[in-house]
């Protein structure tokens, strides 16, 4: 099978270039998602039905798809949260049937622990995994730079915005050093502007990071501008009807701004072609 | 500096009206609008407070009902709040007791006095039950409501860090549920003075309701007068402490902000 790429001025030579300022990790960690399928217990329809995703170390993949098409529950699947009744979930291999500290999750809601500081929710996994806490206040200090939120790791989560929660949260998932990040609309409670601030970050932080991310959202021009790849699903049972590789995020990475690649006709047609995927079959 | 004697300044505020009452009640009684006969003057009560001060006999009835109090309150606050943990996280313990503890709950425990009076006579027993009984629901449903209505999210992120049970119960469920707890607590403690100073006034043969029922046989109105203004006193005394710890506790909640 395969993809038509989107966004990649030159295939064969930009794909290299790119890929070098993602900094390949070894050994690279892998995700698959095998011919998954979920029937929730009362329910006439499955959820899913023999959905297949591969996120590897370095990929941004993104789910896409009108509402109850399954994304959740396929995200919540490779987070360990939801246990497939058919086909199955593995990391380099091993069988998922329980989140793990390889996976981070974070909520549309940012679910901050309210009872603590930032910095406390923060290195949260630390203290878990009986991290002393001077060496966690560090590793929070250094996180919360990261995320660009520096010098609030004393403040209380009801002194925070709504953007600046999403942040610590992205910060909290990051402490466990994750393999993968698994993102439920994490920018879909945000206004408009935080929700473009939020996407360059977390661009950056991919890159960075050296993560796989599995990411759900709502927005087209957001998928299109963070994916590495595109998961398109229908809902009635739920189903992938394609994947599409896109090359927009890599150039943003690369040094090219937003707004450019924004402007770029090529961004256009794949959002085009992109709708189309999404409301193909569908009656006006 | 400003801001202490501000602070300062906003708890006198609440005691202003208090003051303002009593300097008008003894005006009042000394120009004989209000007959002594009927609400003796404040200086006649305060004289009252002096004389049974100094004959050790309000400290002895104070400290006897605040030990009934506090008891009645351990028994019924401990009962109470472990029925509202195991019905909170187990389903199997709710589906068994919860209706049984619904159909008692609508009983005024007060209605019970005669039957505690027949049970336990007037020895400490009956007190105790009658305040432990009238502390337990509170207590019972504040604890219980808060367990329920922790974030499903947060509890998931829980397990997404690979809590065990009782890590997710410390760290999660239970600083979760905190704020309704506390609610029970002071409302409990409301519910405690008032069912003692009854079952006191009813029968007993010491404490601070029996010492305002005394003095109603010998007509000693500035002595029940007193009794009341001390009830009055004790439930502020405990509801304060109640707040101070609800904020030592609760301080990352927002409504405890500059309080």
């Amino acid at each position: 099978m395969s993809f038509p790429v989107f966004g990649v001025p030159t295939p064969p030579t930009a794909g290299k270039a790119t890929d070098a300022a993602v900094q390949p990790v070894d050994p690279m960690a892998h995700l698959v998602l095998d011919h998954v399928s979920v029937h929730y217990e009362g329910q006439t329809q499955p959820a899913v039905v023999q959905a297949s995703i591969s996120v590897k170390s370095g990929d941004f993949v993104v789910l896409v798809g009108r509402s109850g098409c399954g994304k959740t529950t396929l995200l919540n699947t490779a987070a360990g949260l939801v246990t497939p009744t058919g086909g199955a979930v593995t990391v380099d291999g091993r069988n998922i049937t329980s989140p793990g500290a390889d996976r981070a999750v974070v909520f549309q809601n940012d679910a901050l622990f309210p009872w603590l500081s930032v910095k406390d929710n923060v290195g949260f996994a630390l203290k878990l995994r009986g991290v002393p806490q001077q060496e966690r206040d560090a590793a929070a200090t250094r996180l919360l730079e990261r995320v660009k939120l520096d010098g609030i790791g004393g403040k209380a989560i009801w002194e925070l915005s709504g953007g600046m929660r999403q942040r610590v949260g992205l910060a909290r998932a990051l402490a466990a050093e994750p393999d993968f990040l698994l993102m439920d609309e994490p920018l879909g409670a945000l206004d408009a502007l935080t929700r473009e601030r939020m996407q360059t970050l977390l661009l950056d932080i991919w890159a960075a990071n050296s993560v796989g991310v599995l990411m759900v959202t709502h927005g087209i021009d957001e998928a299109l501008l963070l994916a590495t790849r595109i998961v398109v699903l229908a809902p009635g049972p739920g189903r992938i009807v394609r994947q599409m590789e896109a090359g927009f995020g890599r150039r943003y990475v690369g040094g090219e701004p937003v707004r450019s690649i924004k402007a770029d006709p090529a961004f256009n047609r794949a959002r085009a072609e992109l709708e189309d995927s999404i409301f193909e079959g569908e009656t006006a | 500096m400003s801001r202490a004697l501000q602070s300062i300044g906003r708890s006198a505020i609440g005691w202003l009206l208090p003051a303002l009452l009593l300097v008008g009640w003894e005006i009042a009684s000394r120009a004989g609008v209000i007959s002594a006969n009927v609400l003796p003057a404040p200086s006649a009560v305060g004289a009252a407070f002096w004389k049974l001060l100094l004959s050790g006999e309000l400290l002895e009835n104070i400290r006897i009902s605040t030990l009934r109090a506090l008891s009645g309150f351990a028994v019924g606050g401990a009962i109470g709040f472990g029925l509202g943990l195991a019905n909170g996280l187990s389903a199997l313990s709710r589906g068994l007791t919860d209706t049984t503890i619904q159909m008692i709950r609508n009983i005024p425990h007060l209605a019970l006095i005669p039957l505690v009076i027949l049970w336990f006579g007037i020895d400490e027993e009956a007190k105790l039950f009658l305040v432990a009984l009238g502390v337990f629901f509170p207590i019972y449903i504040n604890t219980l409501l808060g367990i329920q209505g922790v974030d499903p999210q947060l509890v998931e992120m829980g397990r997404i860090y690979g809590m065990s049970r009782s890590q997710l119960f410390v760290r999660v469920i239970l600083p979760g549920a905190l704020p309704s707890i506390f609610v029970g607590l002071r409302y409990a403690l409301g519910i405690m003075w008032l069912t003692l100073i009854v079952a006191e006034t009813i029968s007993a043969s010491s404490g601070l309701g029996y010492m305002a029922m005394q003095a109603r046989e010998f007509l000693l109105i500035d002595v029940v007068v007193l009794s009341i203004l001390i009830y009055a006193l004790l439930g502020k005394l405990a509801d304060t402490l109640a707040r101070y710890l609800e904020r030592l506790c609760l301080q990352w909640h927002p409504a405890f902000q500059n309080a």
